[in-house]
């Protein structure tokens, strides 16, 4: 879990850090590769609304944030809608087309830098109020997606992205295989071996910080 | 970061661990529990989130249905031969200056129908590939091309590099006969985005000083619409939909 910051300079280091990935350089740099287009500002957008979605979750309840917040939940009950949402979002940018499509049409790629932070955002929110089974459930096809997009780079025969090399093709999947061998260790780790090797930290406890 | 919901939940005099609590509680959030415990407002909330659900993933799968051509080309490679069958679209009357002869434009070139490709002729791969089959198809097509039905056209995408002498000399590697076999290159620099751009081909450097691309024939009908994208290994099949795009519209332009 993320380490215990103030909502507002959690709110501008996100803010910050989706800047920085926006300056065209970086843009250019990070999808350059399909690798790391896929496993680095892909996660990294994600990320940014994580982040934000936790700092909303800090403000008052009278605050308008706060209230807004409630609003939007009373749509949430469960978490099921954010995390509906933010997995057709999340499977839709890892499709070769689309990767394709973010990488040769700034349109397509203002519409993915705003609707990745916004999945990541609804996790963000949803998280907490998913019940256990569910969130069993989304960590397996978490894993199964990883591993299922994963093999499919790697075993396909010809180049499914045109804006990228077969090389970079073949090392992003080996990439989301590992990814997925690695979700898949911690989030089995607790559960199987006990107490984590420090991380993966249990839910955060009750009432810390929040006391506004 | 519960506490917003939590304190709102017990001014409203509710079990608050049970309801909306964003705490450790695991089955704190399940949606049956919420509609129990919490009443009307948990009751409502149910609602509100069966139908913002619904909706989520009403839209995701139009979305993702619209994305993808009906769940049908997950790839840009094949959304666009997929759209060839399916819709074919009139290319703009591109420029082009022959390696031959002079300038010309799609729309002035001789042959009803055009099989277009896109090489460099330093390429040492795909467009060695291409030339052969290029050479193959001049002898399959042989009497559509004397008959003025086909004609096949090599466009360069480096045309810095690529002069006329250049992209003769490739043809002359591949075919002693350059009957029916036009190459030329795009008239300004400017040009070549707009010719890959009008055929959805997509150029990338390969690393190595050469480039990678989506290599494919392009066929291309007397109106000089896109009718089909086709692999290059696939000769019967570049043969075939050249007749095809000549003979169904010559019929087309006979019963008119």
């Amino acid at each position: 879990m993320l380490p215990r910051v103030d909502p507002t300079r959690a709110m501008l280091l996100a803010a910050g850090l989706w800047l920085a990935l926006v300056a065209p350089p970086v843009r250019a740099w990070l999808e350059s590769s399909m690798a790391l287009h896929m496993l680095a500002q892909l996660p990294l957008l994600a990320a940014i609304g994580y982040g934000i979605g936790r700092a909303w979750m800090l403000s008052r309840a009278d605050s308008t944030a706060g209230r807004v917040l409630a609003g939007a939940q009373s749509f949430n009950a469960g978490g099921v809608t954010g995390i509906v949402a933010a997995s057709f979002v999340m499977v839709l940018w890892m499709l070769p087309r689309l990767l394709d499509l973010a990488r040769l049409d700034g349109v397509v790629d203002a519409v993915k830098f705003v609707s990745v932070p916004l999945a990541g955002l609804a996790v963000a929110l949803s998280w907490p109020r998913l019940p256990l089974i569910a969130r069993a459930v989304v960590h397996l096809e978490v894993i199964a997606t990883l591993f299922r997009f994963g093999w499919g780079y790697l075993a396909a025969d010809q180049r499914l992205c045109l804006a990228y090399l077969a090389d970079d093709q073949q090392r992003a999947g080996e990439l989301l295989l590992w990814l997925g061998a690695l979700y898949a260790l911690a989030i089995t780790w607790r559960p199987m071996f006990g107490t984590a090797p420090g991380f993966i930290r249990p839910d955060p406890p009750r009432a810390t910080g929040a006391r506004t | 970061m519960a506490i917003d919901s939590r304190t709102m939940e017990s001014a409203r005099g509710l079990v608050a661990n049970r309801t909306r609590s964003n705490g450790p509680d695991l089955d704190s959030g399940d949606g049956a529990s919420l509609s129990i415990a919490a009443g009307r407002h948990g009751r409502r909330d149910a609602w509100c989130t069966a139908i913002a659900t619904t909706l989520a993933f009403a839209a995701g799968l139009a979305i993702a249905h619209a994305v993808t051509d009906g769940f049908e080309a997950y790839t840009l490679e094949s959304a666009r031969r997929l759209q060839a069958l399916r819709a074919p679209a009139s290319v703009p009357d591109l420029a082009l200056v022959l390696a031959d002869d002079g300038r010309t434009r799609l729309s002035g070139m001789p042959g009803r129908v055009l099989l277009v490709d896109f090489v460099y002729t330093r390429c040492p791969t795909y467009c060695v590939a291409l030339g052969s089959v290029y050479a193959r198809l001049q002898r399959r097509l042989a009497p559509e091309i004397a008959a003025g039905e086909v004609r096949l056209v090599s466009v360069t995408f480096d045309p810095a590099r690529d002069g006329p002498a250049e992209l003769r000399a490739y043809r002359a590697r591949h075919s002693a006969d350059p009957a029916g076999w036009d190459l030329g290159r795009p008239a300004r620099a400017g040009d070549v985005e707009r010719w890959l751009a009008a055929f959805g081909v997509v150029v990338i450097p390969d690393g190595l000083g050469g480039y990678a691309h989506n290599a494919a024939v392009h066929v291309l009908g007397p109106d000089r619409k896109l009718v089909a994208i086709l692999d290059t290994q696939d000769i019967d099949g570049i043969a075939k939909a050249a007749r095809r795009a000549a003979g169904r519209q010559a019929v087309h332009v006979a019963a008119r």
